[in-house]
């Protein structure tokens, strides 16, 4: 009896932990580290079921919150692409590509965890990532998300 | 044979289609031209606050750069000043209005002015740049931006002012695309004075045709029709003059072509004939003067 008792618990603490899976969510947890001519470094939080993962979501929070909000006391404090609902509903599959399939990694010129931890099974994490905002911006126009510089 | 004829006529038509749809992209976006010059103060010359200022010729240098990376054809203020000089000596009074001579005869479409200023502190020392740009036809400002260096123990002010206008420069080009966008969306800015001429027994408040309208009312009426997103605002009017201190026209034509402040008063002026009015316009960039008489 007391074997499938331990077998049942067992069963359900693994059906537990496989059920748990956090979604990326944008946050404004990104704060300017420092800027220099086209190149700023940010610094990023992310969470989720694993450290992989985390790193995934703070990287992905740093572009989102570079590109559609713009960084306050950065050189890029205001957003690079005007109309976020506009452009993801025009460009979806580049934007597929950028954030989901990770295309944005081609723009970070350095990224490393300056803190982690985990707490109940989800992982934290802090990241500093330094990005080429010129070849971004190059990016962005060639696509015709942007506006090249003019009237 | 035929395969060779093949395969480059194929060639010849991929790099048409290439080029061709290249130019087509090219000729969506206007491309300013750019001036970036020394702010002088109240009885300074301008060539003098470039010439006498190594810390504002590294500033306007580092704009320059900044709008040359972006892809933006940017005018030399030296050579314009060099330009000017060349074709005149300049007496004390037209070195003070050298700034207006310079932008005039660059034909720039904007100007950034630039100061920069030492900063002495115990802490350290930094620099302190200004940059603002204008619209060199109305003088609308479109973008300011105030950049400061990080402090440092040091006299190399050279480098500090490098430090502070790098660290601004990127927001100031992009404040000016906002602005940009906002000129696309709501059109460009003209202003029109509409006056009587001396001896001329036309009068803004004396009806016109056969509805019993005031003159000032069927002009008004012309101008909201005329305007872009029929936006504009009338300053004041009186019986022998109207200021529309704001009207906003389309910076291009259904056919792609650039719109013209010349072709609003050519169509403003055809209107008045149905009148019997006169209209004798002068423009200066975008304003527009117009001064009526009798037919």
């Amino acid at each position: 009896m007391r074997i499938a008792i331990y077998l049942f618990m067992t069963i359900m603490l693994m059906s537990c932990s496989r059920s748990l899976s956090i979604p990326f969510e944008r946050t404004g947890e990104v704060n300017a580290v420092s800027h220099e001519n086209s190149i700023v470094v940010l610094r990023s939080q992310g969470h989720a079921e694993n450290r992989a993962k985390a790193l995934y979501h703070a990287e992905r929070n740093a572009m989102e919150n570079l590109i559609f909000k713009g960084i306050p006391n950065t050189n890029q404090e205001s957003p690079l692409v005007d109309n976020e609902t506009k452009a993801l509903g025009s460009h979806k599959s580049f934007f597929k590509n950028f954030f989901v399939d990770q295309g944005y990694k081609r723009y970070i010129m350095e990224s490393y965890t300056s803190h982690a931890s985990v707490n109940k099974g989800v992982s934290y994490l802090e990241q500093e990532i330094k990005i080429d905002l010129k070849s971004l911006r190059n990016a962005l126009q060639q696509e015709g998300i942007t506006r090249k510089f003019g009237l | 044979m035929i395969k060779a004829l093949k395969y480059t006529s194929g060639l010849l038509l991929l790099i048409t289609l290439t080029f061709g749809g290249l130019t087509a992209q090219e000729s969506v976006t206007i491309q300013p031209t750019i001036m970036a010059i020394p702010f002088a103060k109240e009885n300074q010359s301008t060539r003098k606050a470039y010439e006498y200022s190594e810390l504002n010729r590294i500033a306007i240098t580092k704009v320059k750069e900044a709008f040359d990376q972006r892809g933006v054809n940017t005018i030399d203020f030296r050579a314009k000043l060099k330009q000017l000089q060349n074709s005149e000596a300049l007496t004390e009074d037209q070195e003070l209005t050298l700034k207006d001579a310079v932008i005039k005869l660059s034909g720039a479409d904007i100007y950034v002015e630039i100061e920069a200023n030492k900063d002495h502190s115990r802490t350290g020392n930094s620099v302190t740049a200004i940059m603002t740009a204008y619209d060199a036809f109305s003088g609308e400002s479109l973008a300011n931006k105030v950049a400061t260096s990080p402090k440092f123990k040091t006299d190399n002010f050279e480098k500090l002012t490098q430090k502070a206008i790098e660290a601004e420069v990127d927001n100031l080009l992009n404040t000016i695309q906002e602005k940009f966008t906002l000129i696309i969306e709501n059109g460009r800015t003209v202003t029109m004075e509409v006056g009587i001429e001396i001896g001329s027994d036309i009068d803004l408040d004396e009806e016109v045709g056969d509805d019993g309208d005031l003159l000032s009312e069927v002009i008004e009426e012309w101008v909201e029709e005329n305007a872009f997103n029929n936006y504009y605002h009338i300053q004041g009017t009186s019986a022998t003059k109207m200021v529309f201190d704001q009207i906003k026209v389309p910076l291009k034509l259904d056919n792609g072509r650039n719109f013209k402040v010349s072709k609003f008063a050519v169509n403003f002026r055809k209107f008045l004939r149905e009148y019997d009015i006169k209209a004798q316009r002068t423009i200066t960039g975008s304003s527009i003067v117009v001064t009526l008489s009798r037919l």
